[in-house]
């Protein structure tokens, strides 16, 4: 024992100060690294395609499109441009959704899709496809959109519901979300049976998943929940940090566990909501993404959050490019991609880790 | 600033846990130590105190009503460590301490810094500063918990079974730096803890709960008797006091065996 009393420390060395901030050091670096290879993945999407564009080419018409052809002109910035950041955008939308979700429910399989969110919010998206039925006052996009956040709202609700019962563990909370995902899905399948021949293959199409509808509007209001969620997030770096470490010791702390826990879920239902209104259903980013944050940086909140945001954004980006190169001249629904590489991916990554980040 | 509590009820859904605690004090500068049989409401007061479970009745510090204060504001002079300490958080020890420290307190990044540093070398834990909570023993996590208790600097500390996972060098030292804690920085310490041997050497005063009511409270001198040692454990055991030590006790039998 060394110190006996709470005075400052005055001739401490800085040797362990110093491998804090050197750690802290390399996780700004992985981030940046990650920023990086995400912004280089947004300009090979906007280059590859049906007319593949040289790296230089996208650029110029980036930065400088009065001296780039009306072509090149109208393919990037009107076509190819709105695509691309959507897959950023969702990304990291749904990364950091799945991140959340998995801090507040303090299980790794939690992400907007495993607990019934998702299957909510395409129910709403089905109610306004198949039936043109809104719950809000709303209509044309906005009326898919609308029934997608109410419904992943009321999802969202129900399990902070059963979080404030005594007794009610987090484990059973996961339970109770998928059982949630079972009867969104169940309904669902009743809407597929009574829908025309028409709005069946446009709700199956869209439960598949697509960028390709993606356009400035929406590529702004996903922006925009994006936006209005990240500074609630940044706010509460500290109480969702403490909340791995358990409930008790984060209400130890000083946090109001239950308050945190709704608005934080509310948050992730309209990260959630808005992204699959908008792309359909996209699975495994929210759960592959946070996983891979965590492994590269751990869960400190200050660089997870971020970390994650951009690790769901680069693997939608790069998928989005698989999506358009896999087959030539085919563009395959981004939804099955990601299940397809994600899954045996999420399996190789919880193998191959050595360490047993959850119990 | 003391710590006093009177006619104190809490109930854990429908059960009633504790039953009109009344009478109890905690002096600054003092340890004490909180003893009774396994589901007594050990825990239950700890966290009552710490207003993570909800209680009715008076808790005082220093004058002023714990009631009136917000859970935010309560654990800004009081921290409540649990007996659990289990994590599997991707954390580095250095981070889960400065956790603690920021989650109480607005200040600057140096600041925080530097009492993350004094906290972990408080516990000799420095050398583990960069290994992640997942990867710790039992003990080492117990030993974070307590430097994550430090690094907030309460006024009240309660630690509930501080040294359950820890060897006995390690019990004997946290429990000694505890006790100049106390001693040095007027902080009112109150432990839960079931080694009574440990109570006997470390604490100024027990209190003792069982089936959530008060049954005495005193000296480890006054409290620590055979016949007490009966009424509270349903054991036969012997108290040997030396001239210049502290109390020893040697339980003997238990007076219900199981299965009779």
């Amino acid at each position: 024992m060394k110190a006996t009393t709470f005075s400052p420390v005055t001739a401490a060395s800085d040797t362990t100060v110093g491998r804090y901030l050197a750690r802290q050091r390399r996780q700004r670096w992985l981030i940046a690294a990650t920023a990086l290879a995400t912004l280089l993945s947004l300009l090979l999407d906007i280059a590859t395609g049906p007319g593949a564009y040289a790296l230089s080419d996208v650029m110029q018409a980036l930065l400088a499109p009065s001296e780039v052809s009306r072509v090149l002109q109208v393919v990037v910035w009107d076509i190819r441009l709105p695509v691309a950041l959507m897959a950023i955008v969702v990304g990291a939308s749904l990364a950091i959704a799945g991140a959340q979700m998995q801090t507040l429910l303090n299980n790794p399989l939690a992400d907007p899709f495993t607990l019934g969110i998702s299957s909510a919010a395409s129910f709403g998206a089905a109610l306004a496809i198949v039936l043109g039925f809104g719950v809000l006052p709303v209509a044309g996009t906005l009326l898919l959109t609308g029934n997608a956040f109410v419904l992943a709202m009321l999802a969202s609700l129900m399990i902070w519901g059963l979080s404030r019962l005594r007794g009610v563990s987090v484990q059973t909370m996961v339970l109770m979300g998928i059982a949630i995902m079972f009867f969104f899905n169940a309904l669902l399948g009743m809407l597929q049976y009574v829908a025309s021949a028409e709005s069946l293959q446009q709700l199956v199409f869209w439960s598949l998943g697509s960028l390709s509808k993606a356009s400035w509007g929406k590529v702004g209001l996903a922006g925009l929940a994006l936006m209005v969620t990240i500074p609630i997030f940044i706010r509460a770096r500290w109480p969702l940090t403490a909340l791995r470490l358990g409930d008790v010791q984060a209400k130890a702390m000083g946090i109001d566990v239950g308050r945190l826990r709704l608005r934080m879920l509310l948050c992730c239902a309209l990260l959630s909501a808005t992204a699959v209104a908008f792309v359909g259903t996209i699975g495994f980013v929210g759960l592959v993404g946070p996983h891979i944050a965590r492994l590269l940086v751990g869960e400190d909140q200050r660089v997870f959050l971020p970390m994650s945001a951009l690790t769901g954004a680069l693997i939608l980006s790069l998928t989005s490019i698989l999506s358009k190169t896999l087959i030539p001249g085919i563009l395959l629904p981004i939804g099955i991609l990601t299940a397809l590489i994600g899954l045996p991916f999420f399996v190789s990554l919880i193998l191959r880790s050595r360490r047993e980040i959850w119990r | 600033m003391t710590l006093r509590i009177d006619q104190l009820h809490c109930a854990l859904g429908k059960r009633r846990v504790l039953h009109d605690l009344a009478g109890l004090e905690a002096q600054p500068g003092e340890i004490t130590a909180l003893i009774g049989p396994n589901g007594a409401g050990k825990s239950t007061l700890l966290k009552a105190i710490a207003g993570i479970e909800a209680s009715s009745g008076h808790l005082t510090l220093d004058g002023r009503p714990l009631e009136m204060l917000s859970l935010e504001q309560r654990t800004r002079k009081l921290y409540y460590l649990p007996q659990d300490t289990s994590t599997q958080a991707a954390l580095s020890v250095f981070e889960a301490v400065l956790l603690a420290r920021r989650t109480q307190v607005v200040e600057s990044n140096g600041t925080a810094l530097t009492a993350v540093e004094q906290a972990l070398q408080s516990l000799e834990l420095d050398p583990l500063a960069e290994r992640e909570l997942a990867a710790l023993s039992g003990g080492q996590r117990q030993r974070v918990a307590i430097a994550q208790a430090i690094a907030r600097r309460p006024r009240l500390l309660m630690l509930d079974e501080p040294t359950s996972a820890l060897d006995l060098h390690h019990q004997l030292q946290v429990l000694d730096y505890l006790q100049r804690l106390a001693r040095q920085n007027g902080v009112i310490i109150i432990l839960a803890i079931h080694d009574l041997n440990l109570a006997a050497r470390f604490a100024d005063h027990l209190w003792v709960i069982k089936e959530g009511r008060h049954i005495i409270s005193g000296t480890p001198d006054e409290v620590l008797t055979p016949e007490r040692l009966r009424e509270i454990y349903a054991i036969e055991a012997h108290v040997e006091r030396p001239v210049d030590g502290p109390l020893h006790i040697t339980p003997l039998s238990a007076t219900r065996p199981l299965g009779c």
